[in-house]
């Protein structure tokens, strides 16, 4: 900005470029003798201009100003006063209106949107920190819509105002006309006929979490996500109703402000310790959950459909916040609090487990072996550690800062914010930590005539992970003999090459680095009434740098003698992403209906680029961190993998909507994918829907008068899965790995066998549902009713390995169904005066079955009208109480001590689907306190103490490995009734085939349900006295707790790892405080 | 005005995307191509060194371990089933079901899934080159000749390990996954064939590599390998005549030799070998097997494999190969025991800088002696028979043979068999069974063992996840 004025006996000579009228008042004041008056909540209402005058008097400086806008003045003395014209007044043809919102109670609300209704731009007006909003527009018909989050939106028609007016928003209980997110576009609740759920940013705010997929447990019907362990960058599994498909992945589309995002895991060496598969790290971690302003998950088809080959398995919109105009606002959020590991069952103290071992070589006639260190003396076999104690002893302790900044005019709005996150590891004995930086911002600039807008939204997130990949838990069974960790001096102790000390793993190196940038722009015209071109792009980028390595000092001694050297992985990969997505959008009335139509296109893609390399041969720790000072370096694994994955679309859809009572919808896509055979690669999926407010009918009105709202819809359509690999229509050859290649020839193999008639999968939806609300809404309640059936299923279908393979990815005729339902219920128990109570109880229960399954014979590895995470087990019969054997029964109810390993002893079906789940969540707020929490359960068959005990090694007694006390109840001597056999030290053939049918006997699997405490926050806002003698708008202070308490007959390990030999998901409190400047 | 021009240019760009993107093909929109890292069926034999590195790829595979070397070996598990090692840790249990002579088909031995995984590169292979025109026809006839008797050497272990394995020779798996049981002729008839193709097509008298240069390192089979594997096949189906012949041809060849000094005869540059493999890992830079076989402290002991004393027990007195062959360790921890070890090769290290001398050898000279000296025998000729053993036993630093008659002669050679090749590529076990003694051996020593020996335990069980996928597959008796 650029001010210059000089006066010559109250003449005026002035340019300015993009001035206020405040600052440009301000400066005649400095420069002539007048003083101006005004109200400057009205004059910031006006955009800012240009203006430039020369030598002019004060007279035709204020009319040259004020040109055009429907502001008068008037000059008294030497004071000038402005003020607005009457409100009736027309200028150019528009008309001015002045207001003030209020809420019930008269308290002013700030931030309220006005928009004129009918106009598909999102800006509008948005009233200031008073309340107060002045508004310009064109036609005495306009009617202004009021919408503010939590309050019910009103609509007004300016003919009936008399400006200035103030007009008092009710709470809404209801929630009906919030503003819901959708496939490329929004609605409201009230209007939206497909099945989804919405989280918002003030559940979000409840959850001490970096990954906001811990949000949604428990929160969303029909959806179950679990967490592979507590540890900072786990994976995560997520399945909206059930599993589709046999093979293919069961993760939903994320799409994060309208830009497809690559959700999943990162490729990373840390698998075996954060998930598996060379998977870790969840991609959704790298997202700020602070910086979500809603989540909706799409779940029938009308919802997901117009996603096309991706939506079969539901759909997660994220939509981030975005700046609102008004005063420049400061807002800042900081917790901190501490997590915590839950204890495992207690194992064997040395004399039980000393008396174990004894026992083994008893019952084995077998000698002492040198190898016997636990018990052959080499040990103090008067020591005692309780290990599981020992390992999970600790605490981590998570910091989370966040702040941000946003405003903006009326054409112009801003939001920037930034976010530092830190988690240490909770086994103090390894170390390291988790830490996240992000920042987001976005801009929103709107044209003075409101025609042009565009959206720029972007966030880089940087993580930094060195947490050694070392789970001490898993070290948990050690004999409780074994020596101490440490040698006096604190050097690692490895007892004579005796003990493989646990903690040399820890003394690995991990440094991960994680970047993620998301970006995307949203542009659009209103090119003629009611039709409007948009055009979206964006880019995405996951990369991953990693260094792992083995330093000497993590090698057992006995093999660094031997001439073992350490070594180090790197790991660097990079996946983008880019979309174009241009859009029409027509709506347009006819009748008493609207018709909103949408036509679209869509070009993407997804590039891999992957490297990974191992460095050898360090014989001292002092360069491990120098590529180049390892003696050599090899390519590890595939060494470089790299490829690109196109996808093209052609969509489409309609929706036309009477009176706000009879909606329905079509909705259609043609898509094709380059990972499939060249013939196959194009598929169309539609879908169409239909819902009915019945109770906008009057004779339901006057039938039931208690009923607010009532609505039933339905909808029914395809949509499909592409989650398999890339290039499975060729036959690949790859390298074989190898350091010293054949003769010098580096060899190639084939690594697949190719199907060039690979296709989709496609999965029909269907989809009843019925939303009621009862007295005003403070009674709501939703049901879903679904049915998806899953056809040309992607599956690896097993082959002889005589082919060389053992599968062969197929389309094939199988056919899997997921039927279920779930329901909602919302009340608000009380709510008097500043006292409100309120409740919200869902259930979901699906039910998966495998329908038809042609040409099984050959591979019945699937049971026909069970569900598809069934598999048969061989019953198991006791201990014998002679021989003190494991017994079974085979397929005719005989008892053997061997089921046949063919499998046709394995007469019972296991199931591990979750049964019923759901949750509990209340809210309660007095005066300024909130305190929710929310109780989460799931009905579910998990691994038994019999299994978990028996799947880590089958045999009690052997070397170095500790059991639970569990195991005490074991065989003896003839006669004894035990529910764990006899002891041994070697495999004996009976017991060897006996329990090698691992996983397969039914008593490896028991009742793991369970209900968990799995959130509370309490919080505390201070009321506007306090607030604003601190100079704030807004001042909270809170507490939060995750993973708070568990309920279950499961009372040996947790009920959602069900290991005992894991680390259990994390229990954290933290305490934060939020400001608002 | 400037910015409606640029709202005007926004919105014909949206619109020239959105008709351009409807108009243009979408096909084009998703093109690939194949992959950048792997190459595809269309270019693997588009060229020689195209075709070199697909067998290449069949060779380092082989020599990367499984079933040619290290834990799940050949050598490694036969030994163990039979009478030649023992498995002293208890928690080894994949080992321990060798041992034990007692497989679970539900983990079955991982020689099947190998074997196929082979056979199909070879196939491929054969097929691959044999149909490509960029090739050019001697570097055709080297490649397919050595894929032929790679294939011919699985199928020889596939037939004695299985009974009646099925028999490929495409690649393709629709054919692949029906295939019945085959019988063993049908096998030994393949066998031969790709061998006595193999002859005729490899190099004569010298070593070569992928590009038929002359080179020192034994890692190609030639044509004298081909006619000394010729010679244990016949050997196998008792075709005593042809045996000796296909045994003389190689051991009159002058290229090799027995090596005087038996600390050298598991040398790299040994003049004894026939065929060895390269070592291709960098963790094993010499054999796999030394480190299971070598007992030793300061390594974890629980992953040897000594020698089972029934062995140690069948030397003579003053059999060099005794005292150079076998190694003995003592543990300085209660309670005190002295193992015996296979010492053939020297060097267990994973150190990466270590030397390369050793390599391992999958054909050896010596037991050509062997395979003439039972052909000479069984068809009279004692004083033949007499001469080849003696060449072994002089060597070992043993007087002649005292055996007169033909039984005499064909135990004695028996036992020079078990004495020379031990721990070497499960030849005892194949001996014992080939020679129908494995019942009457294993009844013994399987109870020793802590076993019980079953007689359908001679041959292993299919994987069951195979039976199930191949309707006209059945599995081995006793196996249910």
């Amino acid at each position: 900005m650029q001010v210059s004025a000089a006066t010559f006996a109250q003449r005026i000579t002035l340019k300015a470029k993009n001035i206020s009228y405040e600052k440009l008042f301000k400066t005649i004041e400095q420069r002539s003798g007048y003083t101006f008056v005004y109200d400057p909540d009205v004059l910031r209402t006006f955009p800012n201009f240009n203006i430039e005058i020369n030598d002019a008097n004060i007279t035709e400086v204020m009319d040259r100003s004020l040109a055009n806008k429907p502001l008068n003045y008037k000059v008294i003395d030497n004071t000038i006063v402005v003020r607005l014209k009457e409100a009736s007044a027309q200028h150019n043809g528009l008309i001015y209106i002045s207001g003030k919102v209020t809420g019930q109670n008269g308290i002013v609300l700030p931030g309220v949107t006005v928009k004129v209704k009918g106009s598909s731009l999102i800006t509008g007006w948005v009233t200031n920190a008073e309340g107060r909003f002045n508004a310009l527009v064109n036609s005495k018909d306009v009617v202004l819509v009021f919408s503010y989050v939590g309050y019910r939106t009103q609509e007004v028609r300016i003919e009936d105002l008399k400006s200035p007016f103030t007009i008092q928003l009710k709470e809404d209980i209801s929630k009906l006309d919030e503003i819901q997110v959708i496939a490329y576009g929004q609605t409201t609740k009230r209007l939206n006929i497909g099945d989804q759920t919405t989280v918002t940013a003030k559940e979000i705010e409840k959850y001490p979490v970096g990954n906001v997929l811990s949000v949604l447990q428990g929160t969303v019907p029909g959806m179950v996500i679990s967490q592979s362990t507590g540890q900072a960058g786990s994976t995560y599994s997520v399945v909206i109703r059930g599993q589709n498909g046999l093979s293919t992945g069961t993760a939903p589309l994320y799409v994060i402000d309208g830009i497809p995002y690559n959700g999943g895991a990162y490729s990373s060496q840390k698998s075996n310790f954060l998930g598996s598969n060379n998977q870790a790290y969840d991609a959704l971690s790298l997202i700020n959950p602070l910086d979500i302003e809603s989540i909706n998950v799409l779940k029938d088809a009308d919802a997901t459909s117009i996603y096309g080959s991706r939506g079969a398995n539901g759909v997660i919109l994220i939509t981030t916040k975005k700046g609102k105009s008004g005063d420049t606002r400061i807002d800042v959020n900081v917790f901190s609090g501490i997590s915590q590991a839950i204890a495992t069952p207690q194992l064997l103290n040395t004399q039980q487990y000393l008396q174990m071992r004894r026992e083994a070589k008893k019952n084995d006639n077998a000698a002492i072996l040198p190898t016997d260190y636990d018990i052959n003396g080499t040990w103090d076999t008067t020591r005692y550690t309780n290990w599981p104690k020992m390992f999970l002893k600790g605490t981590g302790y998570n910091t989370n800062a966040q702040a941000s900044i946003s405003g903006g005019g009326n054409n112009v709005s801003y939001l920037v914010s930034g976010n530092f996150r830190r988690a240490t590891n909770v086994q103090q004995l390894v170390g390291g930590s988790d830490q996240t930086s992000s920042l987001h911002f976005n801009l929103n600039s709107t044209s003075s005539n409101n025609k042009f807008n565009m959206q720029f939204t972007g966030g880089y997130t940087y993580d930094f992970n060195n947490i050694p990949s070392v789970d001490l838990t898993n070290n948990a069974n050690l004999a409780p003999d074994a020596p101490t960790l440490y040698n006096p001096d604190r050097s690692l102790n490895f007892q004579n090459n005796t003990f493989s000390n646990p903690l040399a793993a820890a003394k690995s190196i991990a440094r991960t680095s994680l970047t993620n940038l998301t970006s995307s722009m949203v542009a659009s015209y209103l090119l003629a009434k009611g039709l409007k071109a948009q055009a979206t792009i964006g880019y995405n980028k996951q990369s991953l740098n990693e260094f792992l390595a083995t330093p000497l000092a993590a090698i057992q001694p006995s093999l660094v003698a031997l001439g073992v050297k350490g070594s180090a992985n790197y790991t660097w990969s990079n996946k983008s992403f880019w979309s174009i997505e241009p859009q029409l959008e027509y709506n347009h009335s006819i009748n008493k209906g609207t018709l909103d139509v949408l036509v679209g296109g869509s070009i993407q893609k997804q590039m891999l680029d992957a490297t990974q390399l191992q460095a050898l041969g360090y014989s001292n720790d002092l360069l491990i961190n120098n590529i180049a000072a390892g003696s050599s370096i090899v390519a590890l694994g595939q060494g470089y993998n790299a490829y690109n994955y196109k996808y093209s679309a052609l969509y489409g859809r309609a929706n036309y909507n009477w009176e706000g009572k009879y909606i329905v919808e079509l909705s259609g896509r043609y898509d094709g994918s380059s990972k499939f055979g060249q013939s196959r690669q194009f598929h169309f999926f539609y879908a169409t829907g239909a819902g009915w407010v019945f109770s906008s009918e009057n004779f339901i009105k006057n039938a039931i008068p208690f009923l607010s709202f009532g609505k039933i819809k339905g909808s029914y359509g395809t949509s499909g899965n592409d989650q398999i690999g890339t290039y499975l229509y060729l036959e690949n050859f790859s390298a074989v790995s190898s350091t010293n290649p054949y003769q010098g020839v580096p060899g190639i193999i084939p690594t697949n066998l190719p199907n060039p008639y690979l296709s989709w999968e496609s999965t029909a939806k269907a989809n009843i549902g019925i939303e009621l609300q009862f007295l005003k809404g403070r009674i709501g309640l939703q049901g879903n009713f679904f049915r998806n059936r899953t056809t040309d299923v992607l599956s690896s279908v097993p082959l002889s390995s005589t082919t060389g393979f053992t599968f062969i990815t197929q389309n094939i005729d199988a056919k899997v169904q997921n039927k279920g339902f779930d329901f909602t219920l919302s009340t608000t128990n009380i709510q008097s005066g500043s006292f409100v109570w309120t409740t919200s109880f869902m259930i979901s229960r699906q039910y998966n079955k495998l329908l038809a399954f042609p040409n099984a014979t050959g591979l019945a590895l699937q049971e026909i009208n069970q569900s598809v995470g069934t598999f048969p087990v061989n019953r198991y019969a006791g201990v014998n109480p002679q021989t003190g054997l494991y017994q079974f029964y085979d397929k005719d109810g005989k008892i053997v001590s061997a089921p046949s390993s063919s499998g046709s002893d394995q007469t019972k079906l296991i199931n591990t689907d979750p049964g019923y789940f759901g949750s509990v969540s209340n809210s309660i707020s007095f005066k300024g306190f909130t305190l929710s929490f929310l109780f989460r359960g799931i009905k579910q068959t998990g691994q038994s103490t019999f299994g978990q005990i028996l799947s880590t090694s089958f045999l009690a007694g052997l070397p170095n490995t500790n059991y639970p006390t569990a195991i005490l109840d074991h065989w003896q001597k003839p006669g004894d009734v035990a529910k764990y056999g006899k002891f041994g030290s070697t495999f004996g053939t009976t017991l060897f085939n006996a329990l090698n049918v691992n996983r397969n006997v039914d008593a490896y699997y028991s009742d793991a349900s369970y209900i968990r405490l799995q959130n509370a926050s309490l919080s505390y806002q201070f009321n506007n006295e306090i607030t604003r003698k601190c100079h704030l708008r807004n001042l909270k202070v809170y507490a939060l707790g995750e993973n708070l308490a568990t309920i279950s007959g499961y009372n040996f390990s947790d009920p959602e790892t069900q290991s005992y030999l894991k680390m259990s998901p994390l229990r954290t409190i933290t305490f934060g405080i939020q400001a608002s400047l | 005005m400037k910015i409606r021009k640029i709202y005007s240019i926004a919105l014909y760009m949206s619109v020239l995307a959105i008709v351009s993107l409807l108009s243009s093909s979408c096909k084009k929109a998703i093109q690939v191509g194949p992959s950048l890292v792997a190459a595809n069926s269309s270019n693997a034999f588009s060229s020689n060194s195209a075709a070199q590195s697909v067998v290449s790829g069949i060779y380092t595979r082989m020599s990367a371990g499984s079933f040619f070397q290290g834990g799940a070996g050949i050598s490694l598990t036969m030994g163990l089933a039979a009478d030649e090692l023992i498995n002293i840790s208890s928690n080894n249990s994949s080992l321990g079901s060798f041992y034990l002579n007692s497989y679970a088909p539900i983990t079955p031995p991982p020689f099947w899934s190998e074997f196929y995984k082979e056979l199909f590169f070879c196939n491929t292979a054969i097929n691959g080159i044999s149909g490509s025109s960029a090739i050019t026809d001697g570097v055709k006839k080297q490649l397919i000749g050595e894929v032929k008797f790679l294939r011919a050497y699985i199928y020889f272990y596939a037939v004695n390990l299985y009974g009646t394995p099925p028999l490929t020779t495409t690649d393709d798996y629709t054919v692949n996954n029906v295939l019945p049981n085959s019988t063993p002729d049908a096998i030994y008839k393949q066998i031969i064939q790709d061998l006595t193709d193999a002859q005729v097509a490899l190099a004569d008298n010298v070593y070569v590599d992928a590009s038929s240069n002359t080179v020192t390192d034994r890692v190609r089979p030639n044509k004298q390998v081909a006619s000394a594997m010729l010679a244990r096949v016949y050997l196998y189906l008792k075709d005593w005549k042809n045996a000796e012949t296909q045994a003389s041809s190689v051991i009159s060849n002058a290229n090799y030799t027995l090596v005087g000094n038996l600390n050298q005869v598991f040398l790299r540059a040994s003049k004894e070998t026939l065929w060895a493999l390269q070592p291709v890992s960098q963790l094993y830079l010499n054999t796999i097997d030394a480190n299971y076989l070598i007992v030793n402290a300061s390594y974890v002991i629980s992953t040897q494999l000594p020698l089972n004393n029934n062995l140690v027990k069948a030397f003579e007195t003053g059999d060099a190969r005794l005292t150079n062959w076998v190694g003995t360790f003592t543990t300085t921890t209660a309670p005190v025991t002295t193992y015996s070890y296979a010492n053939k090769y020297k060097v267990a290290s994973l150190s990466s800088t270590i030397a390369v001398t050793e390599y391992p050898i999958v054909m050896r000279f010596a037991e050509q002696y062997l395979i003439r000296a039972e052909a000479r025998a069984q068809q009279n000729n004692l004083s033949g028979a007499a001469a080849d053993i003696n060449m072994i036993r002089s060597r070992a630093s043993l007087a002649n043979t005292t055996a007169s008659s033909q039984s005499d002669m064909l135990d004695a050679i028996a036992h020079e068999r078990q004495v020379e090749l031990f721990s070497e590529w499960g030849h005892r076990w194949f001996d014992l069974k080939r020679t129908n003694k494995l019942d009457a051996v294993m009844s013994v020593v399987t109870p020793q063992k802590g076993g019980t020996w079953s007689s359908f335990e001679q041959l292993m069980p299919i994987p069951p996840d195979d039976i199930r996928a191949d309707p006209n597959l059945k599995q081995n008796p006793g196996y249910n």
